[in-house]
């Protein structure tokens, strides 16, 4: 990327107003992921005051305290970590998935085509969240198993777009032209064809890590989260038989995971103005 | 630009007209308002677009099309429109009208779906038509016959015509007047046989300058040896087919021969659907053929596939037709360039030296290397593209319609380059055209195709000048503007610089 | 005293009586439904086959025993009006209520209470059967007495005869047939307080009054309906709107409790869980190192503080088990070692053993919120004396599964005592009940040559006396190696309407309270 399509990029970027906000709040949640925890450095399983504590009654307890007296804003710093780790990992896993899948189908069609995408309708016809709640269940829920089983269910849809986008552009010319410049096929798809291939990936991976925030959120809601890390998800859970007496034990964590999906919803629609369309090309 | 002001197409609110009239009947149109000038549109003036393939609208029967323009003006009650339809259709010339009011575009070829655009243009006898470009995108012969018909029709209903084009064949069989514009800019003018004969501006000199004559030079028989052999051959495509259906078969190539000897440059010549990229694309192995062989030298390369193929493809490379389409818009130009060798084992160092070599050779220059090719023209593009295709040392250039794309001013610099490429290097070259007056420039032989088959062929001066086959003298024909004084002769030096546009 | 100050206070006294109700004992009145909630649906409620704790709180009202048993755990009559013990401890003779009818009309017998025990619960009761084995025959003296004799005195003997453990099933039903697959187990026939109407399953159960129910005038209550309702918010939903009026203990998280208990109209008591006294602990698996060590063991007894579990986790609902046995269970001895919250003391003892740092698994209760939070709260303790603990998720199944298989290193459990320690507390420490598949016997793995032969003789010490001394020996032996680590004695508060009286009267509570109980206007 040269300094001036980079510039053109945050200035694409930069119109859509929503996106610019996004972006912002996602920063900061950011910045609360990584320097969070020098803030509260104590693990935030740690039970240090009188249990349900309301919020902004007590100093340093900006958000209360829960059912066992923990600290709520601690619980929401170090989930932040957590949620964004497991959003961006399981995303990966996904991507890696998928774009291979989608990429060896685009590229080379035919047969190989028709068994990848028969592969992937398998997935895709299984609901998402049943799936990932059997997965999770047989594998035992830990961190791993999460990833897993949100990357599992998510890589199809990047499988599809990348495959479409394969079968375009596996026909322009400049690929022709490497084909008889005599690169292999490997180079071809990975070093010719997938940059070109990468805008809409891009703006689907961003979207990709708010869904995936969002089932680990419901997992752990559900009681299939890892118990031996704080998410968000596993806090609203665990507040929501007590919500009609201390209703911020689940309401904090849940407009946190509401600030989280909306900003990178946000940003996901600021990057899709600023990578795509591509320049339009002058036809004869 | 202009003819879309005309006729309140601009898309605003990017473009809007800052200042002037458009007047028609004394009243000015970029003052009118929307409803106004749909009152205007279709009835008045009339207008034909470039795109036959994109202009109609794939889900609409061509009746309802046509229909259409009728329901807009509020004209004609259903059975007389029927009728009017069938006479409008027979009028453009189009064959079985019965038939084909009640088929989808896609079932028409360009020519006919064009000949369909201007029936719904004079639906309703405008006064003006507009046409932006209509034969562009259209076959030689096809050319031809769309704008006898265009003229036919002019005389008929006595409408004045404003005709947008970019080829002075064209400008000169049909126009009376000629405007020559540049940026935007209104530069030239006048009667159309004053300006072409006297060009008073700067700028039009230069363009009747790059227009190439349709003068083949005789060229010295080179009797060298055979590099290439093709023989007896097939490409047919076969359609898919599912249970209960046969698949479509197309044959694109039929029994094709023909020899490439070295040093020398072969054209191929045809129009759209002769077969002459399948060819192109047999040969560099983009394509596997279906029957017959191809021999570089004594080795067949028709079947090879893989490793096998892989030190084959240094000997035969291609330059391709869209200068905006074949350099991958997210590589730095050097990298291109050198990706080629690099494959071959060649180290990066090395191959970067050669390719400063070969950015040298095509008048680019070595800042080139560090740059993407958005940042450049179209000739300076496709000279980039030669670049590549020389890279890896190739024996045989397949040049696929590498000028179709560009300007005709651009196109003769490259046309130069390519020339004096094949001298120094003593490359052979197969060179694929529909462009008749390119082909007789640069071509030591020519081999002419049509629907699959090669139906005639030898040397350039001989073919054009004592056509047998009919369908070769249809094509010379064909060819716009014979009557253009050429102000070039092949070889002499061009006036316009490497990197101008 | 002056007339006048007569006066004033005369007056007084009269406006006292005038606006105060009168409270003298009130007359318990005949009739009225009450609403019960039971959770989760008990799998039948043929008591003499299924005995889970649902099916005990709904069938004990359909079905008796002999006896009955106060907060005490004294025994109190019921089919049987009076019972001997012979000097020996050895024969047992127990004289029957006469014009007992089960709830066809046949008439209750001793030759049901020898069917019974001999041949029906032999086979269908595994809990009681391990009692049977004391016995060495049982016999009918007539119809109206029944004459045990044990091949030697087993101090436990007169308190199995509980409904749950001994419940009555009638002879002319099941003599003969094959127990389990008798059609007449849809309409359990019992000689209790309350006929069985009808089940809907999934929705409820419905019980009516027994009008021939061998004591005159109970029950008082026409009808009881049992609502099977999954959810705990709903339960306690369902008491808030008035669609249930009794909560039974554990139907309800205890954040709940708390709100509830404030509502006016509302009772809460802690009573009617003497007889099974909830014990709850963490299972150590002593066979694996670290856990193997004593020193490892008592350092995680020292370093959690169950007074915070008991407080926050069960709000207040609970008391510190000092041991393996209850303090509401008999020959309870508090001359233990103590081990009080101290997390200094935890870690000198990780220290002296060189504990190397690796981490061990806790297994919560997959029961509800407040298992999961205590286990959290447990965790949390360890890990600050520096022991490294993750959390296992699971469900039932899974925690049946890790402890049939013996695949865990601390496992939280709650177990009954049933009011003796020769029949609750024995089977978690005696090394013949060392064996894979099943979550209830001795788990940990302790075995203790001198304990188990302790237990052995404590239960067939005689007379009673003797045994508590038995019982102090055990006890603080078993306190000093720590198998496993003793959590809480559990409080399961039953919350109920407060015009509903004398609804737990007994030491198992509802399970056979509705007897007694009745609405008060």
């Amino acid at each position: 990327m040269t300094a001036s399509s980079l510039a053109e990029f945050t200035r694409r970027f930069s119109r859509h107003g929503g996106a610019v906000l996004g972006a912002a709040i996602l920063f900061a949640i950011t910045m609360l992921a990584v320097f969070g925890p020098l803030l509260y450095p104590e693990s935030p399983w740690r039970m240090v005051q009188k249990p349900f504590l309301p919020p902004m009654m007590t100093d340093g307890f900006l958000f209360g305290t829960d059912t066992l007296g923990r600290n709520i804003a601690a619980g929401l710093v170090h989930g932040a970590r957590v949620s964004l780790l497991i959003g961006l990992a399981s995303t990966a896993a996904a991507l890696v998935v998928g774009v291979t899948t989608g990429a060896v189908a685009g590229f080379f069609g035919g047969r190989v085509d028709d068994v990848l995408m028969r592969f992937t309708e398998l997935f895709q016809t299984i609901p998402n969240f049943a799936l990932a709640i059997v997965l999770v269940a047989i594998l035992q829920p830990s961190t791993d198993s999460i990833v897993l089983a949100i990357a599992i269910v998510s890589w199809p849809p990047i499988a599809r777009l990348v495959r479409s986008e394969f079968l375009s552009l596996r026909s322009r010319e400049f690929v022709q032209a490497s084909i008889v410049q005599g690169q292999s096929s490997f180079q071809i798809i990975f070093t010719q064809i997938l940059p070109n291939a990468l805008p809409p990936v891009i703006v689907m991976a961003s979207l990709m890590v708010a869904t995936a925030v969002l089932l680990e959120s419901s997992l752990s809601f559900m009681g299939l989260g890892d118990p031996n890390t704080m998410s968000w998800g596993y806090m609203i859970g665990a507040g929501r038989t007590v919500i009609r007496q201390a209703w911020w034990i689940s309401f904090f964590p849940g407009i946190a995971i509401l600030l989280t999906v909306l900003s990178i919803n946000l940003v996901g629609e600021g990057l899709n103005d600023a990578l795509n369309p591509r320049l339009s090309r002058r036809t004869r | 630009m202009i003819a879309n002001a005309v006729m309140g197409l601009l898309p605003k609110p990017h473009v809007r007209p800052v200042a002037g009239a458009v007047r028609f009947r004394g009243r000015d149109l970029l003052k009118e308002t929307e409803a106004a000038l749909q009152a205007i549109r279709g009835k008045d003036i009339g207008m034909i677009f470039q795109e036959p393939m994109t202009a109609l609208n794939p889900v609409m029967t061509i009746e309802r099309q046509i229909v259409e323009v009728f329901d807009a003006h509020a004209v004609l009650d259903k059975s007389e429109r029927k009728s009017k339809v069938l006479e409008l259709l027979s009028d453009v010339g189009l064959p079985d009208p019965e038939l084909l009011r009640r088929s989808y575009p896609f079932r028409l070829s360009g020519g006919q779906r064009q000949r369909v655009m201007i029936a719904m243009a004079l639906a309703l006898r405008p006064e003006v038509l507009i046409a932006d470009e209509p034969t562009t995108a259209l076959d030689v012969t096809t050319q031809a016959q769309i704008l006898s018909l265009i003229c036919r029709l002019q005389s008929e209903r006595d409408m004045g015509i404003m005709f947008v084009t970019h080829d002075f064949g064209i400008v000169s069989d049909i126009a009376d007047r000629v405007a020559v514009m540049q940026l935007g800019k209104l530069v030239e003018v006048g009667r159309a046989a004053d300006v072409l004969r006297n060009p008073q501006h700067d700028y039009t000199r230069r363009l009747l300058s790059a227009v190439p004559a349709f003068v083949p030079k005789a060229r010295p028989a080179a009797h060298r040896g055979r590099l290439l052999s093709i023989a007896r051959l097939d490409m047919t495509y076969r359609g898919k087919h599912g249970l209960f259906t046969k698949g479509r078969t197309v044959e694109a190539a039929k029994e094709v021969s023909l020899d490439v000897r070295k040093g020398e440059t072969l054209g191929l010549v045809g129009e759209s659907g002769s077969g002459k990229s399948t060819i192109g694309r047999c040969i560099v192995r983009l394509l596997e053929p279906s029957g017959g062989s191809i021999r570089l030298g004594d080795i067949d390369i028709s079947r090879m596939r893989g490793k096998q193929l892989h030190p084959i493809r240094k000997r035969v490379q291609m330059i391709f037709q869209d200068p905006y389409a074949s350099l991958n818009p997210r590589r730095k130009v050097g990298r291109i360039i050198s990706e080629g060798p690099m494959a071959h084992g060649v180290s990066e160092a090395e191959a970067t030296a050669r390719t400063i070599e070969l950015l040298e050779l095509v008048g680019l220059g070595r800042a080139a290397l560090h740059r993407y090719a958005h940042e450049f023209s179209g000739g300076q593009r496709q000279r980039i593209g030669i670049a590549r295709a020389l890279a890896l040392d190739p024996e045989l250039l397949v040049a696929d319609e590498p000028l179709s794309a560009l300007d005709v001013s651009v196109q003769a610099q490259i046309l130069e380059l390519l020339a004096s490429i094949k001298e120094r290097l003593h490359l052979a070259m197969l060179f694929i055209t529909h462009d008749l007056r390119v082909a007789a420039q640069i071509c030591d032989r020519i081999a002419v195709m049509q629907r699959g088959r090669i139906v005639e062929h030898g040397d350039t001066a001989d073919v054009f000048t004592n056509p047998t086959h009919p369908y070769t003298r249809e094509l010379i024909g064909a060819v716009s503007g014979l009557a253009l004084p050429s102000t070039v002769v092949a070889g002499q030096e061009s006036t316009l610089a490497a990197d101008a546009l | 005293m002056r007339p006048t100050t007569s006066l004033l206070l005369g007056a007084v006294l009269a406006v006292y009586f005038a606006i105060m109700p009168l409270r003298v004992s009130a007359e318990p009145r005949s009739g009225g439904v009450i609403n019960v909630v039971v959770q989760p649906e008990p799998p039948g409620l043929m008591l003499g086959l299924t005995q889970n704790g649902p099916t005990q709180m709904v069938a004990g009202n359909i079905y008796e025993s002999l006896l009955r048993y106060d907060e005490n755990l004294s025994p109190i009559q019921n089919l049987a009006t009076s019972w001997d013990v012979s000097a020996d401890g050895r024969v047992y003779t127990f004289t029957l209520k006469e014009d007992v009818r089960w709830h066809d009309g046949e008439a209750f017998t001793a030759h049901d209470v020898v069917f019974t025990v001999d041949t029906f619960l032999r086979e269908t009761h595994p809990r009681l059967r391990v009692s049977l084995e004391h016995v060495e025959r049982v016999e009918a003296l007539g119809d109206h007495r029944v004459r045990f004799t044990l091949k030697q005195p087993f101090g436990p003997f007169l308190g199995i005869f509980e409904v749950g453990t001994m419940p009555m099933v009638p002879r002319h039903i099941y003599e003969g047939t094959e127990f389990r697959s008798n059609p007449a187990n849809d309409t359990p026939i019992g000689t209790g307080p309350f006929k069985f109407k009808e089940w809907v399953k999934g929705s409820h159960i419905h019980l009516v009054r027994n009008d021939d129910y061998h004591v005159d005038g109970l029950p008082y209550l026409d009808e009881i309906y049992w609502h099977v309702i999954p959810d705990s918010s709903a339960r306690a939903i369902a008491y808030e709107t008035g669609k249930v009026d009794v909560l039974p203990g554990g139907s309800i998280e205890t954040f709940d409790v708390e709100r509830l208990r404030d509502l006016p109209n509302t009772k809460v008591t802690k009573k009617g869980w003497e007889y099974f006294a909830p014990h709850a602990f963490l299972w150590i698996n002593n066979r694996t190192s670290p856990l193997s060590d004593p020193r490892f063991r008592r350092a995680i007894m020292y370093a959690m503080d169950r007074g915070f579990a008991r407080d926050v986790v069960w709000n207040g609902f609970g008391t510190v088990a000092a041991g393996p046995v209850s303090s509401k269970t008999k020959f309870h001895s508090t001359d233990v070692r103590h081990y009080p919250y101290d997390p200094d003391k935890a870690k000198a003892l990780l220290g002296e053993m060189g504990y190397d740092g690796r981490p061990i698994r806790l297994l919560p209760l997959p029961y509800g919120e407040a298992w999961q939070r205590w286990a959290e709260a447990v965790r949390q303790n360890l890990n600050e004396v520096g022991i490294q603990v993750e959390l296992q998720a699971t469900d039932v199944a899974g925690w049946n599964q890790r402890l049939n298989e013996w695949d865990f290193d601390l496992a939280f459990t709650y177990l009954y005592q049933f009011g003796d320690p020769a029949l609750g507390v024995a089977r978690t420490y005696v090394s013949s009940n060392i064996a894979k598949g099943s979550p209830w016997n001795n788990v940990a793995g302790y075995a203790n040559s001198k304990v188990d032969e302790l237990f052995a003789r404590a239960a067939i010490a005689f007379p009673e006396e003797n045994r508590q001394a038995l019982y102090d020996e055990l006890q603080q032996t078993v306190v000093e190696e720590v198998p496993v680590a003793w959590l809480l004695e559990l409080e399961f508060p039953t919350i109920y309407r407060s015009n509903i009286n004398d609804l737990v009267t007994t030491a198992i509570g509802l399970n056979d309270g509705f007897v007694d109980a009745w609405i008060e206007d």
